[in-house]
């Protein structure tokens, strides 16, 4: 080993605990960059292995098409597979949905059996073509239970619509206007039950069985054809535009999965998730080149005066150089790969102990998250990492080099001291004595060495107070963008008198639980500017422009005593205000986030309606039409919004069909009659969706239903719950023992829809905290590793404060200050820049959904709070040390 | 023959700007011979350790030329600079200035070390012998007193053969006793070995066992005399 890398091993080892927490900072940074780049390549693993549970593996699919049609694509080397799957027909099976009356059977081959969505649930897979699968949701939706192993006879047929001839599953059943022909009767054998099909379009007329296909696919029949292309990132765009063959009789992509696998025509599937790993890597590529650079600082000019001797006896720059870089290369030969197995180990940690949520919250059952890590990408972290080392390593050694010898044997640099300013050093000399003072001076005189220590404070503040802004803000648009209802699952219609009952039996199941009354009210709303927010004024103007329609509505509905009871005391309310007869209250449901749809953006809003305070509304009535008309909108007289008054118009088929109507859109010269206005009390706003809230650019009014003056009494039971197809057949039960006939049609399950988004947000929310978390722990190291250097540079200077008789409490006292000086300084320069970036943030975020602006307040509390604690125990440490100084020794040994 | 091993040419040296500028060096010329002995001597602030630095190569002269050996020392870029300082010159300071984790050993054959070339294990046995410092060489300098250390570092200033060995106040920290032996060796190694030394001091008596004696005051040579 030459000389100057032992030198630089022992400087090292003497410097344990600064080599050490710069080790530290080496670990977490890689430990972040691996975490990252694991979590990306795991989220879009899972995301696509999630689609092709869902979906299917396929990248076309060919309409009804035949073989010899799609030959030249079959005969493509690079055609990964083609799965065929044959029409048999449709036969009525009796079911409860009045727009799915048929099962229909579809053939599939081996291929389609592999390779699109088939997800048995029990029994086993068909063998032949007597054998059938049947769908779960035979039964969940359409009520008809089958039992395994039960033979049926079906009359196979042809749907056939007078209008259109023949009609396939793409097309909704025609109510009425379409009849099975050419019936043959078949028999085949339930063997096995799987999850309903991904390949069934929504409003397809039939349950979709599936048997096996008997045979090759013949040249002249119909099929729907599947088609995987190999290497799509590649062969994709060419292979479809060369094969116009397969879009013969329509076709479709899979667009979903070819996003996911990086097919570029189809743009980036989750910017969400790609934007939320760019800004966390540079966050962390921030905080990292700080900590790291800053540790290096310091070891570079703890040395400087070793650097200068070795010089003086004739050490070159480049042999200088070489010792720092060898200082990386160890620091990095320990860290690096420390850092990798500790950033893919809690990814793994984190996906584990997150198992059941993955499972849950990405998909149904089928679908998971693994750790995916591929050594590339392990590379890739590492040589981030790396590259970081080297640029913090490089930089202060450059410095270091650039003063003469003697220069930095003397540290004369340091010694430069200015004149202090003004008036601080009596209020520090008040406060702290001569101790204050003396720190005051050290911190002004030495101004740089302090800056290091305090920028490292304010980056931190910066990057903890913008990742917890960031956090914030993602989620909130995560949150807004989906615009879930408050209920998991409804059941439309329970008799009105057998409500209380089902509904306390229900909750025992231990979910939330409300009713509403079946009927509810639709109703037009003025809302003047001064009782609106500024964000529902920005979004009604996206909305609707200058038109002078009057597009403002609200909502009302009736809800169940007992769950208004517990809205009430949930949210504090007096609750005698709400069930006077004579005076009626809402509630009023007064946010909302609705996207904006232009030709070719969707922007979410997220706002309150109405401005804190406002106690009513007015409700827009317009008078019965006169004879031969009907009510046409309601709108403003004069020519902008705002002008004139609320006027109802009208307007017959005559007139519509003529076009008497002016540039406005009301109609011309025909009756008018001004609206009747009724006020609305409000007796509370809530700004979240109570359980069983629907989701709409209107505002929602809620009463209790013993307010309700309508005729309708049946009740609708919504419920938030886990287990959806669980809680159906508990309800179901608990109906029918109550004796009330049970339409599974009436079950709405809005799970499925809210599946990805909730996913999302978990996701968000799990990793931004983990990045926080990280985030802090590099900015502790970071306040730890300057805090300490400052004093341990002082050594010299403390040992002669003590030969000359300072106390340990004045020592303390010294350092308190200090700490205040470190804390006060950073936190003025890190919070306004921290609210700045937070605001850029904002901006980022807003893109995607339009909210006001709010600070992460707790995340800037915890950081105030923190760096003074941080500081204090940093400074605790460091001066405890100095404190076992024999003062006389450290005096010796720091001399020049 | 008598030959020129350094020769000095207007050496200037400003420190600061401004009003706050010092002039450490104010126009210093002369030269020294091959196996000369030459004290320093000067009042504090007179600019002693600021010619010393300037000889050897750690500090860069404001104007004015220092050639070793007949080659202009700061003619070089950084590099050869360095080179010059390794090969040519050994430095010896108040403070020692040794390097706190390099043992005995380590300290002194570090410019060797520096040099990529291998210790000359004969002469390294020989200093230490001739220094007292054997059986030590596994001794941190925190383990050794200040007279010991102060060894060290002449060993590590002689290790190289260099052609000047220049000592900024060697003896500043020593008592008398460690202070005369200290001399004592510096003026065996110019007797035996024909080392060209260059001593700053302030002990009238230390300067008295040299050959030739430059005075210096407020940056200026202000007399030269050889008195043996
Ligand atoms: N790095 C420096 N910056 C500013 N002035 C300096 C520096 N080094 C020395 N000086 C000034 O130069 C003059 C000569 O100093 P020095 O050579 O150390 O004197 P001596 O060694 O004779 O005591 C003194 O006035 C000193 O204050
Ligand atoms: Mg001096």
């Amino acid at each position: 080993m030459s000389i100057m890398n032992l030198l630089t091993r022992r400087t090292m080892g003497m410097n344990r605990v600064r080599t050490i927490v710069t080790i530290i900072g080496i670990i977490l940074s890689t430990a972040m960059f691996t975490a990252v780049i694991t979590i990306c390549t795991s989220l879009y693993g899972a995301l696509r292995e999630g689609e092709i549970a869902q979906s299917g593996s396929f990248h076309i699919h060919a309409f009804s098409t035949n073989r010899e049609t799609v030959a030249p694509a079959l005969e493509d080397g690079r055609t990964e597979y083609a799965a065929f799957a044959k029409d048999v027909g449709y036969a009525v099976i009796g079911s409860e949905n009045p727009n799915k009356p048929y099962l229909f059977i579809l053939a599939a081959d081996e291929t389609f059996m592999r390779e699109m969505p088939v997800h048995l649930t029990s029994g086993r897979m068909p063998e032949n073509s007597t054998e059938v699968l049947i769908p779960d949701h035979l039964y969940m939706n359409g009520g008809v239970d089958i039992p395994l192993g039960e033979t049926l006879t079906l009359d196979l047929g042809e749907r056939t619509s007078a209008e259109f001839g023949s009609l396939w599953q793409n097309i909704g059943y025609q109510v009425g206007a379409e009849e099975l022909t050419d019936t043959v009767p078949v028999r085949c054998t339930v063997v096995g039950k799987y999850a309903r099909p991904d390949f069934e379009p929504y409003s397809a007329p039939g349950y979709t069985a599936l048997t096996v296909m008997d045979g090759e696919p013949d040249a002249d029949s119909a099929y729907e054809v599947f088609i995987r292309v190999k290497n799509p990132r590649k062969n994709y765009v060419g292979y479809s535009e060369e094969h116009t063959e397969l879009y013969a009789f329509g076709s479709e992509d899979h667009s979903g999965l070819l996003q996911l696998e990086g097919v570029t025509r189809y743009g980036n599937i989750s910017a969400a998730i790609t934007n939320f790993a760019i800004i966390l890597s540079v966050l962390i590529f921030a905080g990292s080149v700080c900590l790291i650079y800053s540790a290096f600082s310091i070891s570079v000019s703890e040395r400087t005066k070793q650097f200068g001797l070795l010089s003086s006896v004739g050490a070159t720059h480049k042999q200088i150089r070489r010792s720092v870089l060898y200082e990386a290369c160890a620091l990095s030969a320990i860290g690096i790969p420390v850092g990798a197995a500790a950033g893919v180990g809690g990814i793994a940690l984190t996906l584990y102990l997150l198992r059941g949520k993955f499972g849950d919250l990405l998909g149904s059952s089928y679908m998971s998250m693994h750790l995916a890590v591929t050594p590339a990408c392990i590379l890739l972290a590492a040589a981030i990492a790396f590259v970081t080392v080297l640029v913090s390593a490089w930089i202060p050694s450059v410095r270091a080099m650039r003063i003469s010898p003697i220069e930095a044997i003397r540290q004369s640099r340091d010694i430069k001291a200015k004149e202090s300013g003004t008036g601080r050093p009596r209020l520090a000399a008040k406060l702290f004595g001569a101790e204050g003072l003396l720190a005051d001076k050290y911190y002004s005189r030495s101004r740089k060495k302090y800056r290091a220590t305090i920028i490292s404070l304010a980056m931190s503040v910066i990057l903890f107070v913008a990742a917890s802004g960031f956090c914030l803000y993602m989620t909130r648009s995560a949150a807004s963008v989906d615009n879930r209802p408050g209920f998991d699952l409804y059941y439309e219609g329970v008799p009105a008198d057998e409500f209380a009952r089902i509904r306390s039996a229900a909750a025992a199941e231990g979910d939330e639980f409300a009713g509403y009354s079946v009927d509810f009210d639709h109703v037009m709303l003025y809302l003047p500017d001064e009782s609106t927010t500024p964000e529902y004024r920005k979004y009604y103007s996206a909305a609707y422009g200058d038109s002078v329609m009057l597009n403002a509505y609200a909502q009302i509905r009736w809800m169940d005593d007992e769950s208004f009871r517990e809205l009430i005391k949930t949210n504090g309310l007096d609750e005698a205000a709400f069930f006077d007869p004579e005076h009626p209250r809402a509630i009023a449901l007064n946010h909302a986030s609705v996207p904006v749809y232009s030709p070719d953006t969707r922007e979410n809003y997220v706002f309150n309606f109405l401005k804190s305070g406002v106690t009513s509304v007015s409700a827009v009535r317009v008078p019965a039409a006169p004879e031969g008309y009907e009510e046409d909108c309601v709108a403003w007289s004069g020519s902008v919004y705002g002008e004139g008054e609320i006027t109802a118009y009208y307007s017959n088929d005559y007139a519509r069909m003529n076009t008497l109507y002016d540039e406005m859109g009301r109609p011309k010269g025909l009756p008018t009659a001004p609206v009747i206005f009724e006020e609305c009390e409000i007796g509370a706003m809530l700004e979240y969706m109570p359980v069983g809230a629907f989701p709409g650019s209107y505002l929602s009014l809620i009463y209790p239903v013993s307010q309700y003056r309508g005729e309708n009494t049946d009740m609708s039971l919504f419920l938030r719950c886990g287990d959806t197809l669980g809680t159906i057949a508990a309800l179901t039960g608990i109906m029918e023992d109550a004796g009330i006939t049970v339409e599974q049609n009436r079950f709405f399950d809005a799970t499925e829809s809210a599946r990805q988004m909730t996913s999302i947000i978990t996701i968000i929310k799990v990793f931004s905290y983990g990045f926080i978390t990280l985030i802090s722990l590099i900015s502790v190291a970071n306040v730890f590793n300057t805090v300490t250097t400052n004093v341990a540079l002082r050594r010299r200077d403390y040992a002669m404060l003590r030969s000359m008789g300072m106390t340990a409490r004045g020592m303390n006292r010294m350092s308190n200050f200090e700490c205040l000086i470190y804390g006060s300084r950073s936190l003025l320069i890190g919070l306004p820049i921290a609210v700045g970036v937070t605001y850029l943030v904002h901006l980022a975020a807003d893109g995607a959904a339009h909210m006001s602006f709010t600070l992460p307040w707790a995340a800037m509390a915890i950081a105030v709070v923190s760096v003074f604690l941080v500081v204090f125990i940093s400074m605790l440490y460091s001066t405890g040390k100095l404190k076992k100084d024999n003062p006389i020794d450290a005096l010796k040994n720091e001399n020049v | 023959m008598k030959m020129e091993i350094l020769r000095v040419e207007n050496l200037t040296k400003i420190y600061g700007k401004g009003e706050n500028e010092v002039r450490a060096l104010n126009g210093v010329s002369f030269s020294v011979e091959k196996g000369d002995f030459v004290a320093i001597v000067g009042p504090s602030g007179s600019g002693k350790s600021t010619l010393l630095h300037t000889l050897g190569g750690v500090d860069r002269p404001t104007s004015g030329k220092v050639f070793v050996n007949g080659r202009d020392v700061y003619a070089g870029n950084d590099e050869q600079i360095a080179i010059f300082r390794r090969r040519d010159v050994g430095l010896i300071y108040q403070f020692y200035n040794l390097i706190p984790v390099l043992n005995v050993r380590e300290n002194m054959t570090l410019p060797v070390l520096l040099d990529g070339r291998k210790v000359n294990e004969e002469r390294l046995s020989e200093l230490l012998r001739v220094l007292d410092l054997t059986g030590r060489e596994k001794h941190l300098p925190n383990q050794l007193s200040g007279g010991q250390q102060q060894r060290v570092s002449i060993g590590r200033a002689l290790m190289n053969s260099p052609s000047i060995v220049l000592a900024d106040e060697p003896t500043g920290n020593l008592d008398s006793k460690n202070s005369q032996e200290i001399v004592n060796l510096l003026k065996m190694f110019n007797r035996e070995y024909g080392q060209t030394l260059i001593v700053i001091t302030h002990d009238e008596s230390i300067a008295l066992q040299a050959k030739r004696i430059i005075a210096i005051e407020d940056g200026r040579i202000t007399r030269d005399e050889r008195i043996r």
